[in-house]
Formats: structure tokens, sequence, C-alpha cells
């Protein structure tokens, strides 16, 4: 149990004032909104929307927060989430993209361009992304991912292979 | 199932140096606040009672006093009676001077009758203030009256933010520090103030939110760093325009971001950053090159001081802190770096043992701080010469640290007074202007 997060939750649910709302806000949103960010393909409105989103959420629910996980976890749960309820909705316009794609070794003679890797990513499958921002770039474990997604870690595992090989197939075409 | 390919140290490299923190625009914040007011998921922040006002509110209490003595010849002795009964009643008053002061209007009326009003000016601790020399010197100070008719001033001085961080234990405490008075009245600080781009960067979130990051806080209190800041050296540096401008440039966000950088000094990883694609890029740009021709960054690195805060952890966290990469990259922070005022501040007698004071500290990291410093109101104060000036005069300074101020400003009635709304239409009044 974070002791911080805790101090932040019960002021908030005590008081239900902007001010504690504030203090929450600006301490979480950083976070989210990069992983927001990048899960929208680097779209600034997208990401906004999606916070807001995450946040009014949160806040509706913040009273179920147990702080089994950190505060972070809960919210990039919901986050994630709302991202994935957004996508479907629009998935019904669109086909999902095939990507049974080969699986080259990454040259590694040479760095990877931050900005290149940032496009790379950007290219994935919303599924795929997800998974990838949340393993490689965040840091989570498939046990968590599983939990914030409500899959099993076999399929995190899986879809993070993919992502990969998506990733590294992208990067070796620049 | 498929198992995953695990990266190359390579990849992990790349991955684990992908910005983690990111800052929307602060009007996203507002907009969520009232999505939620509007499903009454929260409440309108109250104004508390209870106030301990300092600074600007006392400034708006010693407006209205000073309107009083000069209007009416204030005397405290007589204020509960006839003196304030003749105000209700009357129309035009003649100031110690003779020019005529307008007492009507239903607002001013009203806040002659309001309970908190007539009770405050029956306070012993109110009336000792008022026959305090120094208060009756700021009251009959041009600059002050000037910045007390402000709207800008009149805004913050009612904000709910500026109250809750008047009455902050750490702000007591710091303005009635030697050392506060002493920055305060310092010349370089007054020209600082009038600073645009100071203002600027005052307004700035990122600005708030590194003053509220606990690396700051632990940071703050280290001697090191207020040597440093001191020092001719980092001076000299700081005014380089080539600082400035490797400030402000990706690579050195990136690099100050790197975890190798920040451990650079307690694990002597140095080898490993110099490889880093966030040092290269850095290397590679010309504001680092001309940076690294100036004699002064040779004399900053040999000065102990800037050794010790390297090695310092409070350091290294800072670095990695969001907020200190949004600063860096904020152009307002850069052109203040370059502003002569800024240099001269920094070599104050009494910047670096502020720095230190454990008020401060908590002072900075307070919410209501950081609110204070992003509203509208305080930019627009802070752009203003006045403000500068008045904070220079020794007037104000006496008034602050005198007891019967601290007194005053503890007052709850004094709060509700501040807070009444009348209160702020009366210093709004035109004839005020013909006081001074």
């Amino acid at each position: 149990m974070d002791s911080q997060d805790l101090q932040m939750v019960n002021e908030y649910l005590a008081e239900r004032s902007e001010n504690s709302f504030r203090a929450l806000y600006r301490t979480y949103t950083p976070r989210l909104y990069q992983m927001a960010y990048r899960l929208t393909g680097r779209n600034d409105r997208a990401a906004d929307e999606l916070i807001q989103d995450t946040w009014i959420r949160a806040i509706k629910k913040l009273e179920s927060f147990k702080h089994k996980s950190t505060l972070t976890t809960w919210l990039i749960g919901i986050l994630i989430n709302i991202n994935r309820e957004n996508f479907k909705a629009k998935i019904r316009e669109k086909v999902y993209e095939d990507l049974s794609v080969e699986d080259p070794a990454l040259t590694t003679e040479n760095r990877i361009d931050l900005m290149d890797l940032e496009s790379a990513i950007e290219s994935l499958p919303n599924g795929y992304r997800q998974i990838l921002i949340l393993h490689d770039v965040e840091g989570f474990r498939h046990k968590d991912i599983s939990e914030m997604l409500e899959i099993s870690e076999g399929t995190s595992k899986s879809q993070l292979f993919q992502a990969r090989r998506a990733i590294r197939k992208y990067l070796n075409e620049k | 199932m498929q198992e995953e390919q695990n990266l190359t140290p390579e990849e992990k490299e790349a991955f684990e140096s992908l910005d983690k923190f990111k800052l929307p625009q602060a009007s996203l914040e507002n907009r969520i606040i009232e999505q939620l007011k509007n499903e009454k998921l929260i409440m309108e922040n109250k104004p508390k009672r209870n106030y301990t006002i300092a600074i600007a509110a006392a400034v708006v209490v010693v407006a209205v006093a000073g309107y009083m003595i000069v209007s009416n010849g204030f005397n405290p002795e007589d204020a509960s009676g006839s003196a304030i009964g003749g105000i209700e009643k009357a129309e035009k008053y003649k100031s110690e001077r003779g020019e005529t002061v307008d007492l009507e209007g239903e607002e001013v009326q009203q806040l002659l009758q309001n309970d908190d009003f007539q009770e405050m000016i029956q306070n012993d601790q109110f009336r000792d203030l008022m026959k305090s020399p120094s208060f009756t010197a700021l009251a009959k100070n041009a600059v002050f009256m000037d910045l007390a008719k402000n709207p800008a001033f009149l805004d913050l001085a009612k904000s709910p933010q500026f109250f809750d961080l008047m009455k902050s234990p750490a702000f007591t405490d710091l303005a009635k520090a030697p050392n506060f008075g002493d920055l305060m009245m310092s010349p370089a600080m007054g020209e600082l103030q009038k600073n645009a781009d100071f203002a600027e960067l005052m307004k700035s979130p990122s600005f708030a939110d590194l003053f509220k990051s606990p690396a700051f806080g632990e940071l703050q209190k280290n001697a090191d760093f207020a040597e440093l800041m001191k020092s001719p050296a980092f001076l000299d540096i700081a005014k380089n325009p080539a600082f400035a401008e490797l400030q402000k440039s990706p690579g050195m966000i990136d690099l100050a971001k790197n975890a190798q950088f920040a451990d650079l000094e307690k694990n002597a990883e140095f080898s490993d950053l110099a490889k880093s694609p966030a040092f290269q890029n850095l290397a590679m740009s010309p504001a680092f090159e001309n940076l690294m021709k100036a004699p002064a960054l040779g004399e900053l690195m040999k000065s102990p001081a800037f050794g010790e805060l390297m090695k310092s952890p409070d350091f290294g966290e800072l670095m990695k802190s969001p907020a200190f990469g949004e600063l860096m990259k904020s152009p307002d922070f850069g052109e203040l770096m370059k502003a002569p005022e800024f240099g001269e501040l920094m070599k104050a007698p009494g910047f670096g043992e502020l720095m230190k004071a454990p008020e401060f500290g908590e002072l900075m990291k307070s919410p209501a701080f950081g609110e204070l410093m992003k509203s509208p109101a305080f930019g627009e104060l802070m752009k203003m010469p006045a403000l500068g000036d008045l904070m220079k005069s020794p007037s104000f300074n006496d008034l602050m640290k005198s007891p019967a101020f601290s007194e005053v400003m503890k007052n709850p009635t004094f709060g509700n007074l501040m807070m009444n709304a009348q209160f702020g239409d009366l210093e709004k009044m035109a004839s005020i202007e013909d006081l001074e």
C-alpha cells in the first residue's frame, strides 16, 4: 500500500473538493497522459478525451479502490479499458489489419532512433500497442497486464510477441 | 501460445529511453473539473474560516485602513462609536489633506454596517496595528496605494488559493524570517519582478510542479545547492546564451531524464552514459559545443559545491522529475536565466539562506502555493512594477515583521472581512485615487 496514494485518496473521499481532486490529478496525470498519447497514436485531442473519461470514471469508482495495487496501476487499468471500449466502437467500421509478418532480426548495428520507435509504436494495431506500451515501455509484468486487461497471461505474452515482430519489421524497413 | 522473443540490449535501452511522462494542456484539468462539478462528483472550494493572512491580504487591509485614516482622520479610540456611526450617515468627508472622499454607494454602506467590519475595528490587535509606525508609513505610500487599487491585485487577494497559502504556518514563519525581508528588499528582486519572462515562468505549471516535487524540496535544503547558486562560475554559466539554448534542446531533456545520468557520480557509469543515444544527441548540438568552450564551465566544474551537488541523490531525483524536464523546455526559463536581474538575485545575501530555510521548502511544496502561482491574477500582479517597488520599501518589510501584524492576520474575523465582496468594491471606488 502506497502511503501517498492512501493519503490523497482519503483526502479526496473525505472532502470531495476541487482542491483534493486537483492534487490527485496533478500527481497521476503526467504518467497517464503519456500513455494515453501513445495509445491514441500521438493524437493530443484523443489523448485529452481519454484522460478526461479516465478521471471521470476513476472518481466515480474511487471508493471501490482497495489499495491492492498502486493507484497508478489502477488508473492505468481504467484508461486501458476505456481505450479498448473506444476502439471496439471504431473497429466495427474497420477491418482489423492482418499482422502476420515475418520475424526479422532487428539490425542493431545502429542505435534505435527514438522518433522511429515512437512511429513504430504508433503504427501498431490497438491491441498490440497497449500490450507493448504496458510491458516494454512502462515495465509492467504479464501478471499485472493480465489483470488490467482481464486477459490470460498467455494472451498477454502472445500479443507481445506479435507486437515486437511488427515493431522490428517497421524499424528494419525504415 | 507464442512466447515473446527477448529484447536485445539496444531495444531495451530504446524502450527505457522513451518518455514516461507528459504534461497535458492546463485547460484539460479545468475541463475535467467542470464535468465533475456538473455531475456533482466534486464540490466547489469553499472559502475557509480562521484565515491567517499575510502579504497581499495585509495590503488590502492596509488600503482600507489607510483609506479610513486619510479620509476620516481615523482614530482607533473612537472607531466603534461616533466615527463609524458618522460614516454610515455621511455622504462626503474631508481627508487629512483636505481632499473630498465620496462615501456614497450601497456597497460601502453594506460594508460599514457589516458585523465583521465592526468587530474588526474594535479589535485591540487591529488597533495596535493601525497605530504602528510601519503601518501608517505604508498606508501613505503612493506605490502601495497604486498596487492596492489594481484589479489583478484585488482578484488575487480574494482568491481561495491565496487564503490557503497565507494561512499556512510555513508562509507566516517565512514572512518573519530576516532573510526573507532582506531578499525582498534587495534591488535585484524588485527588478526581477518586473521582468516579463519571470512573470511568465511563475505562471507556468511546470514551474509550480517543480517546486512542489519532493526532490526539489530535498535539494533546496542542500547547502551545496545554495552555495552553487551563489557561485560566480554558476552565475556566469547561467547568463551564457549557449547554456540557455542547451537547456531547451531535446537532447538535454532526454539526457536529464536518463537514469544513468543521475547515477553518474554514484556508479561511475560515465562511459555507458557517453554511449547512450541521449548523450550523443546532446553532444552533437551546437549549443553544447558552444557551452563546452565557455571558460566559466571549467570553473564551475572545478568548484567543490558543484561536485558535491552532482553527487547528491536529491539532485539526481530532481533531474529525473517530469516537472524539471518541462521547465527546462520552457522558453521563459531560458530567457530568465539570461536576465541580469536573475543573476543579481542569485548573488543576493538573503537568497542562499532563504533557499535553505525549512519554511521556504514547506511553502514551495504546499498545493495552495502551486495553485496561486498558476492563477492569472498572480501572473498579472507579478508583472506590475508597483509590486517590485513595494517589496523593496522598508515600511512594508517593517510591517510584515511586526507582532501586531501577525496577530491581526491570525484573527478569524479579519479573514471573514477579507472575503467580503464589498471589501474589494470599496477599494475600487474612484474616489480613493484622490487620496494620494
